[in-house]
């Protein structure tokens, strides 16, 4: 999605390439999905608020009728036995597709024994207990964040 | 109970960094926990919410929503999802330059938080609801192919599903 928006902004001149990699590297960094997020910024940057709103509200509206009829159509099968055997195949295979995730993110960080422990104490404490979200969130990115600093001065 | 669906959606939006698969396992262990839905129907969901154009974590808030309290429902259950991060890029143009952050230092930080709860996923996808040697095979074939192959995930998607039906319809 983030390529096709970027050629179509460079195509009618919005805005130059350097404005939408800065956009688009605060979309990555703050919360949201990154298509949402880069669309609103670009939006802002284009138009002011205005131009905000209808971009987000641009990129959400379709998918939204595309989930309301999806569920429609599928309504009446839900009990088929081939649907919901399709159905758990496609889960099956989400599953590897998050397995790619993790394996990208895990190439691109610099291993430590000390992000090494952080990282597997979140998961532990996340697992056993995800209405600690906010404690474990707070607490590895301040972590990482101030080892971070630390590094860069010695 | 609509309410605690809303609660959900408007706290994971929050720490929806790095694409939507940080949040699916923490928001699969909410929603079944409060009783909004089975573990079955989530796993419908996820399916169905992946394989519709749109950012996954989007789809599942809009089919969450529209399924348990019709059209208003998903309209209602999709903003809230998205307040977050509209939330904080106000905050952000409102701040502006007050705000000092190292940025290699806060994406490295946040690679860090996405890696552990990216892995909470899989292993909240993956644990309670894998039962037999075909979805494992699935998901371990997938993961090689993009890998290895770089086939586009959503045919790999669409053929693991008609191997399912196969499957599970057929034996």
């Amino acid at each position: 999605m983030v390529p096709v928006m970027q050629w179509e902004a460079k195509r009618l001149g919005w805005l130059s390439e350097d404005e939408f990699y800065k956009d688009l590297s605060l979309a990555q960094s703050i919360p949201g999905p990154i298509a949402f997020t880069t669309a609103v910024m670009v939006g802002k940057r284009v138009a002011g608020f205005l131009g905000a709103l209808l971009a987000g509200l641009a990129i959400v509206v379709p998918p939204f009728f595309a989930i309301v009829t999806v569920a429609n159509l599928i309504k009446p099968f839900a009990g088929n036995i081939y649907v919901r055997g399709f159905l758990k195949g496609c889960y099956a295979a989400v599953i590897g597709l998050v397995f790619n995730v993790l394996y990208g993110l895990l190439k691109r960080q610099r291993w430590d024994i000390f992000r090494f422990g952080i990282i597997s104490a979140g998961v532990v404490l996340l697992i056993f207990n995800s209405s600690l979200l906010i404690v474990v969130f707070l607490g590895v990115v301040g972590i990482l964040y101030l080892k971070g600093e630390k590094m860069r001065c010695s | 109970m609509f309410l605690s669906l809303l609660m959900i959606f408007f706290k994971v939006g929050f720490f929806a960094f790095g694409g939507g698969w940080a949040i699916v396992g923490i928001l699969r262990n909410e929603i079944i926990s409060k009783d909004i839905l089975s573990a079955e129907e989530f796993t419908e969901l996820l399916s169905v919410a992946q394989i519709t154009p749109g950012p996954v974590a989007i789809n599942l808030a809009t089919y969450t929503g529209y399924k348990y309290f019709g059209f208003l429902g998903a309209i209602m259950n999709t903003f809230v999802f998205l307040l977050a991060p509209l939330l904080i890029i106000s905050a952000l143009f409102l701040l502006a330059r007050r705000v000092r952050v190292d940025k290699e230092r806060w994406s490295g930080a946040l690679t860090g938080i996405t890696t552990v709860m990216v892995t909470v996923t899989i292993y909240s996808l993956f644990v309670p609801n894998i039962r037999d040697l075909l979805m494992v095979s699935i998901a371990v074939g997938v993961f090689l192919c993009i890998w290895k192959y770089k086939i586009h995930p959503l045919i790999l998607i669409f053929l693991s599903g008609f191997i399912g039906a196969v499957f599970y319809g057929l034996l």
